[in-house]
């Protein structure tokens, strides 16, 4: 099955950095979508479908924190995996990412292999095959 | 916080932040001191701070040239001039390093947060700090210098309102201290 994914971060050259390694992945990526910021994510996933959201924690007008609390109090939303990809590695942020629902941290610097590993940690084996 | 054990981890994580991102291998050479709260500058510049119970600034800084061969790395792509991505990937260089430094010595600096990070470019102007001087770390790459200057400053105490001000200063000494 093909991935469906949105990738948030308020850089546009770590945007494009993201979409590259995921494409380095080996992954079959259906859908590759992009936000600025956590606001804009949100919008975006209501009028979409994902199977899986890649996002900054640190960003202006909507954090990631922020964006994952608002994704659950949402039915739908709350069933999309979130994995954060941030230079945010600091153990209270981590731990909020996780209590709101986050299923994994990468922590930048990464290479495409981090990235792949924790998808494949996050994700049902039928959609990665 | 000593600040040899901030210097030892901003070095430590602009080499892993190359070494992951570029995969270059940054040399890194002897820090030194320049005593003045001036420095001149120019070429590419990008500042970032960790501001709370302890502030650090840095300022990534390097030619264009260096700029630009950075974001070409970084996107994959050719970069002829410093453009918005240039300043844009300097910027996530600089949030790289300084975010990793923040986690690495979670311990040490207590509760602080990251600056968003800021991009200059230019010739010729000078960077002014609060602090008696700046510490630089030069890296090279490729036949490159990469210099990122470390201002510690201590940490920000604000202002009491004019009126408590007054009132501290209006207070008799207490009894039994000198006056």
């Amino acid at each position: 099955m093909a991935l469906r994914v949105l990738v948030v971060d308020d850089s546009a050259v770590i945007r494009k950095v993201v979409i590259r390694a995921l494409g380095q992945t080996g992954l079959t990526l259906e859908d590759v979508q992009q936000a600025s910021d956590g606001s804009e994510a949100l919008n975006i996933m209501k009028t979409n479908e994902f199977n899986l959201v890649l996002s900054d924690i640190n960003m202006p007008n909507m954090d990631g924190i922020q964006m994952l609390a608002a994704m659950q109090e949402d039915p739908r939303l709350k069933l999309i995996p979130v994995i954060m990809i941030t230079t945010e590695g600091s153990q209270s942020k981590v731990m909020d990412a996780a209590k709101l629902g986050a299923k994994g941290l990468v922590r930048k610097p990464f290479v495409p292999e981090q990235i792949k590993q924790k998808i494949s940690e996050c994700l049902d084996a039928s959609l990665l095959n | 916080m000593q600040e040899i054990i901030a210097i030892e981890a901003i070095q430590a994580a602009t080499v892993r932040v190359f070494a992951t991102m570029l995969e270059k291998e940054l040399l890194c050479e002897a820090p030194r001191v320049e005593p003045q709260k001036r420095v001149a500058a120019e070429g590419v510049i990008a500042q970032i701070s960790v501001v709370g119970s302890s502030s650090i600034t840095c300022l990534v800084c390097c030619s264009a040239e260096l700029a630009c061969t950075i974001a070409a790395i970084l996107l994959m792509q050719e970069c002829a001039g410093v453009d918005e991505e240039v300043l844009d990937a300097m910027a996530e260089i600089a949030n790289m390093i300084l975010g990793n430094v923040k986690t690495d010595l979670d311990a040490h600096l207590g509760e602080v947060s990251l600056s968003i990070p800021t991009v200059t470019h230019g010739q010729d102007f000078m960077v002014h700090s609060h602090s008696k001087q700046w510490m630089l770390l030069p890296f090279q790459m490729d036949g490159l210098t990469l210099v990122i200057k470390v201002c510690f400053e201590p940490p920000y105490q604000p202002r009491r309102p004019r009126a408590e001000r007054k009132a501290i200063a209006s207070d008799p000494p207490a009894v039994g201290m000198p006056s």
